[in-house]
């Protein structure tokens, strides 16, 4: 099976991912911002005696042996966080063979087990990972609370430990100036939005993260009901500030998306950052059929490749310069065809 | 300053408690100490000194109650600076402060999710138990008497269930 990236998932004109992820830790334990390295060891133990027996097979990643450009490429792919890529505790992650299921091992907590489908898929990733945990929790003595649930090293994540985040392209959002009070909207909704590459509205490539905020007092069915209600009111406002865009400016829009993507097919120097946008031009300009000979899941999966780490990692390539050079040649090849 | 022990409200009691060379320092709001016994409850506070006494000379003196946890040595003030928590133990040891942070974060403090595992499973036939209880305790208050058996013959058999498990 092939990497989240690479797949087709529902509503990907505006949803780019899925990712739930669950906080859990064991008892008796001390969390990781306490634990010594002795504690941190018999934890990556248990988990790992636990995942050997389950029929859903997990692979180890061994982070200790790999180069940080290695770790770092499992960060741009979204398996493993940048906290635990640069821990100093002993530390494993797994994925599983499907690739849609990763778990940290000491990373903030015992166990972030989480699991990430392209597009939208809350029904597929809640099965999934609630699958997994309920295993887990047969074979592993979770530390809970009879008031609390889960509990968490920050309390943050008490309650059911799930945080359910959607990463999402607002291009015409962002183009109408619509993006603050969208977001501000969001907000009092209770949902948290960040770019996923910048600060605020000056993210790279209008994309943009959206999960829930609180985890304590709401099932999980609750939390995923009411963040998709939001994601809902998100995806038709991008989509109806598409349609305006386009009617309102119809040629000097697709100028511009054309544009970028004459740009990304030719370049022969691309940064990461002109990457993004550039490639966010031509999403949006697949979204109105403007391109019809690209496709999501081929921008997603080049996004991803000619991220800076998977370039130092794949091509042995260390100077920013030389990978600029790598990224549009990777460009050209998977947008020429 | 805050109270060290429900981080919650200031602290205007300051004591000093030395014990085998260690010098340790507690601040506590009037609610809190007079929870801890070091004020007397009906009573007007004593002056400082008869409190220090008294503290001294008790031969119950809570010491530093809930300042650290014993399984990871966590401090309460690094709780309240950071809301993190070192382990599962500290939810008992800050049961107060922890309940009213995540009062201010969390809609509710009250999980409603999933409960999984032998301590989640235990929890959930407890939650139900108790529920079923006061059910049964409304329906004989409504003079439900059909209604009360049938809560009766439920809350007798979760009960079994739980004698076989423990069992
Ligand atoms: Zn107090
Ligand atoms: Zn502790």
């Amino acid at each position: 099976m092939a990497e989240w990236f690479k797949e087709h998932g529902e509503k990907d004109d505006v949803v780019l991912s899925t990712r739930i992820r669950l906080a859990r830790n064991l008892k008796g334990i001390p969390f990781p911002n306490k634990m010594n390295a002795d504690d941190a060891q018999r934890g990556i133990d248990l988990v790992e005696g636990a995942l050997e027996e389950m029929n859903y097979t997990f692979t180890k990643v061994d982070l200790p042996s790999m180069s940080q450009a290695e770790k770092q490429k499992l960060v741009e792919e979204r398996y493993i966080s940048p906290n635990l890529a640069s821990s100093s505790l002993p530390c494993a992650a797994y994925i599983s063979e499907d690739q849609k299921v990763s778990i940290m091992i000491n990373e903030e907590d015992h166990l972030r087990i989480q699991c990430i489908y392209a597009g939208f898929e809350e029904q597929k990733a809640l099965e999934l990972i609630g699958r997994v945990d309920d295993y887990l929790s047969e074979k592993l003595d979770y530390a809970m609370h009879e008031k609390y649930g889960y509990l968490t090293s920050c309390l943050t994540n008490v309650g059911t430990g799930m945080r359910i985040s959607y990463m999402l392209h607002l291009s015409a959002t962002v183009m109408s100036g619509a993006a603050d009070s969208v977001f501000a909207a969001v907000a009092k909704l209770g949902a948290t939005v960040r770019g996923m590459y910048g600060e605020g509205t000056k993210s790279a490539g209008n994309l943009f993260q959206i999960s829930n905020q609180t985890t304590l007092g709401r099932s999980e069915a609750e939390i995923a009901a009411s963040l998709g209600e939001t994601l809902g009111s998100i995806i038709s406002k991008e989509r109806e500030l598409r349609a305006k865009l386009s009617e309102k400016k119809g040629l000097i829009l697709e100028d511009r998306i054309m544009r970028s993507y004459a740009i990304v097919r030719s370049a022969r120097i691309m940064q990461s950052k002109e990457m993004m946008d550039r490639l966010s031009d031509v999403r949006f300009g697949i979204g109105l059929g403007i391109i019809d000979d690209a496709d999501y899941t081929t921008l997603n999966d080049i996004m991803i490749c000619a991220s800076p780490a998977h370039i130092s990692a794949d091509f042995g390539i260390d100077g920013a310069v030389e990978r600029d050079v790598k990224r549009a040649e990777m460009l050209r090849e998977a947008l020429n065809r | 300053m805050l109270c060290s022990n429900c981080g919650v409200k200031d602290a205007n009691f300051h004591y000093k408690h030395i014990s085998g060379g260690q010098l340790t320092e507690l601040h506590l709001c009037s609610d809190c100490a007079k929870e801890l016994g070091y004020i007397k409850d009906s009573d007007a506070p004593f002056g400082l000194g008869s409190l220090f006494g008294d503290f001294l000379s008790s031969p119950k003196a809570p010491s530093q109650t809930a300042l650290r946890c014993p399984q990871c040595s966590t401090s309460f003030d690094s709780v309240r600076r950071t809301g993190f928590l070192g382990c599962d133990k500290c939810y008992e040891v800050f049961s107060k402060p922890v309940e009213s942070m995540l009062a201010k974060i969390q809609p509710s403090t009250v999980h409603k999710g999933k409960l999984s595992g032998a301590d989640g499973k235990k929890i959930a036939r407890d939650n139900t138990l108790k529920n079923l209880k006061e059910e049964l305790k409304r329906a004989i208050i409504d003079e439900k008497y059909e209604q009360a058996a049938v809560l009766r013959d439920k809350i007798k058999e979760l009960e079994a269930k739980e004698g076989e498990n423990n069992g």
